[in-house]
């Protein structure tokens, strides 16, 4: 198996930036990037997890934050990684202000909280491709 | 004090459990009791940030974790927080015998799961303001 790009969002719960996050990253190994992109389980890096680190370790992650908080970022730092890109939500709305979703379309997505996550998903399978370009094709 | 209960949901990708406590999370907090339960972000609490840190210090907390590693209970026992109770949905999926088959988006039988799960941590939330009550009482001497 050739090696995978790992799309990790931070999939809060309290806003619509974590389920736009959330969503954007399964429309990326879903759809745009089945065969070489997968997640994983976002608390599983930080509780004391050795199958979790060496993941990490092992490798590309590109992380899509909700918030300035940068959770997700800090998930895999915290797990001995560093991101070989981040996106987050918030900056990206300035970029993209009328898409600004409901702040209460957290289980459902409202129409432009969809389009954001469509716009983000593409951003993240660019740099997927650019990472699994730069590694020769990762055979 | 003002009797509040925190949520905290995995939350987790991998697998079709983690979809089932986010949803389950946004049922109790919006439509079963909206006043007596706020959400805990957990990747806000992981990275540190002090409202979600101080509150799970502070008040009740019910954990709903996915499957058996239990990461969101973890994570907030490693930070001593305060567990008032713990929902897992592989749990409730052995009792009540309902499948799921996709992570990103519910089936009907996932609704239906979710449901059950947030019924199971919406009487768990009556417990637990039921016992502040008592004990607000309690120190009133009434």
């Amino acid at each position: 198996m050739g090696k995978k790009v790992v799309v990790l969002p931070c999939s809060g719960v309290g806003k619509a930036y974590g389920s736009i996050a959330r969503e954007a990253a399964f429309m990326v190994i879903e759809d745009l990037k089945p065969d070489v992109t997968l997640t994983v389980c976002l608390p599983r890096l930080i509780v004391d997890d050795d199958d979790a680190r060496q993941f990490v370790r092992d490798n590309a992650f590109i992380v899509i934050n909700g918030c300035p908080s940068r959770c997700a970022s800090f998930a895999v730092e915290s797990a001995g990684g560093k991101p070989a890109a981040a996106f987050e939500v918030t900056k990206l709305l300035r970029e993209y202000r009328d898409l600004k979703p409901d702040r209460a379309s957290v289980i459902e997505l409202d129409e432009k909280g969809w389009k954001l996550a469509k716009v983000i998903a593409e951003k993240v399978s660019s740099e997927v491709d650019k990472i699994l370009g730069s590694e020769g094709g990762c055979s | 004090m003002i009797p509040m209960v925190g949520i905290v949901a995995c939350s987790g990708e991998e697998i079709p459990e983690g979809t089932v406590t986010r949803i389950a999370t946004r049922i109790v907090i919006e439509e079963l009791k909206p006043t007596q339960t706020m959400v805990i972000c957990l990747p806000l609490y992981i990275s540190g940030k002090e409202d979600e840190r101080s509150f799970v210090r502070r008040q009740p907390t019910i954990i709903v974790d996915g499957c058996d590693k239990g990461c969101a209970e973890k994570t907030i026992r490693i930070n001593n927080g305060k567990v008032a109770a713990v929902v897992r949905v592989s749990d409730v999926m052995n009792e009540c015998g309902l499948k799921l088959n996709s992570k990103r988006r519910l089936d009907k039988e996932g609704e239906k799961l979710a449901r059950k799960v947030a019924e199971k941590i919406a009487e768990e939330v009556d417990k637990i303001i039921g016992e502040m009550m008592k004990q607000a009482a309690a120190k009133l001497g009434t």
